[in-house]
């Protein structure tokens, strides 16, 4: 017996707690994941069309990117609604979400809806998209992060040692070499004289006026 | 007055800053001296803060007179590398120092400068009618550092006249004699001066340069 396809997504006709709510908040997040799905898809095409990417066009597409996730975040606690007040997601969160019908199926709604990226419900589909938990490997590297956070609190004392040795090195440094300057200068007791001023006077005379200097004679007697 | 061109190796080291137009020009001018034995320190300061092209040299300098009936003789000096034919001379005529009101911190003269292209020197100042008063070599390094000129030179003495090889030169005491020179612009003494003397301070305690007169000449009979 042919079952007919099942549709891509069902609205229950159960009666709703403020509806209209509802739906312009998943709208409203709907909004919002475009925006960094497109921004994403930026990224990774910027990549894959240059062999070398201009490193600051990188680092601001990711700067918009974070941006955006943390508008989305920032709306997730006020309800994704325009005019609430923060209540942590509570109201969305009170949203309950049920899994209609999963098949092996191969759903061609579905395909449309999701860009041909989700073409099946079934029982793998299904709970990875609805899971309320963070996947094992990223709870792995959260704790991974806390633990480094943790150890940094305790293992400031590695850092103090550290500095207290290099500084006890300057220290040393700098008195072996105050003593190398001290060691030479005893060598002139006295400050030796470098120069005379008597010899000075006495050399400019001569230069300019000739003093001390034998008289030239005769000129015929030169060469 | 122009800036001290790029030295050209075959004048002599005191020609490099002639101008072209002017050949008069007024400096200041400081002198200190080192002894013999400490030259080597000054050498290595003054090629740390001077300009990086500095050039040794010797030379022969014969000092004449023109004796005038009246007032003191005018002294010219002429200056030629020792190592060359004697063909090319630097004269000179250095003026007295104009008069200081305490405001200057270096002596500050005229100084004149040409060159003399000869083949025999004595007959043409012979022919002028100038007299040798006095002779020496001079044999030391010069340094920049920008205007200011710096030589550091030891005088020597011939024993012999008209002979100067090495070993008829005799040293005229034993220390360097160290010339620091300006040329003045706008005859702003107090200016350049002031820069001289600046400069000269930093070779402390190596050297003091002071101005020295040379004008009172105490001269002794021979």
């Amino acid at each position: 017996m042919n079952f007919p396809p099942p549709p891509g997504v069902v609205t229950v006709p159960i009666r709703l707690n403020r509806p209209d709510e509802v739906k312009s908040s998943i709208d409203n997040l709907e909004a919002k994941l475009v925006n960094v799905k497109r921004g994403i898809e930026e990224l990774l095409l910027s990549l894959d069309a240059q062999d070398k990417v201009s490193w600051p066009a990188f680092t601001t597409k990711c700067s918009s990117l974070a941006s955006d996730l943390s508008t989305l975040q920032a709306n997730l606690r006020k309800s994704l609604l325009m005019n609430s007040n923060e209540d942590n997601g509570e109201f969305i969160k009170n949203q309950l979400i049920l899994p209609h019908t999963i098949s092996p199926d191969v759903n061609p709604k579905l395909m449309a809806l999701t860009e041909n990226r989700v073409p099946v419900w079934n029982h793998e589909t299904a709970p990875s998209f609805l899971r309320t938990k963070l996947s094992p490997t990223i709870e792995g590297e959260i704790a991974e992060v806390e633990r480094d956070l943790q150890n940094i609190n305790t293992s400031k004392n590695d850092y103090v040692k550290r500095i207290t040795f290099l500084n006890r090195s300057l220290d040393n440094i700098c008195s072996a070499v105050a003593e190398q300057m001290n060691q030479n200068k005893p060598s002139n007791k006295a400050k030796q004289p470098m120069f005379k001023n008597d010899e000075t006077e006495m050399l400019v005379r001569g230069i300019y006026g000739g003093e001390n200097i034998l008289k030239g004679s005769n000129t015929a007697q030169r060469r | 007055m122009q800036v001290p061109e790029l030295m050209n190796t075959s004048d002599a080291p005191i020609t490099r800053s002639i101008p072209s137009g002017n050949h008069q020009v007024l400096e200041a001018v400081l002198h200190a001296s080192i002894l013999d034995e400490h030259v080597g320190h000054l050498y290595e300061r003054l090629r740390g803060v001077c300009d990086p092209v500095f050039n040794s040299f010797e030379e022969h300098e014969m000092v004449f007179a023109l004796k005038t009936g009246e007032g003191p003789d005018i002294l010219v000096h002429f200056r030629r590398k020792l190592s060359q034919e004697p063909t090319l001379w630097h004269c000179r005529y250095v003026g007295t120092p104009i008069p200081d009101n305490g405001n200057l911190f270096a002596i500050c003269r005229q100084s004149t400068d040409s060159i003399v292209y000869s083949k025999d020197l004595m007959e043409f100042v012979k022919s002028i009618g100038l007299r040798l008063e006095y002779e020496f070599v001079a044999r030391g390094k010069v340094f920049t550092f920008g205007p200011i000129k710096i030589l550091v030179f030891k005088t020597f003495t011939t024993e012999k006249i008209g002979t100067y090889s090495k070993d008829n030169l005799k040293p005229l005491l034993e220390s360097h004699l160290v010339e620091a020179i300006i040329p003045i612009e706008n005859e702003d003494g107090p200016k350049y001066s002031k820069q001289l003397k600046d400069f000269c301070d930093q070779l402390a305690p190596l050297v003091h340069f002071r101005k020295i007169d040379y004008t009172q000449r105490a001269r002794v009979p021979y």
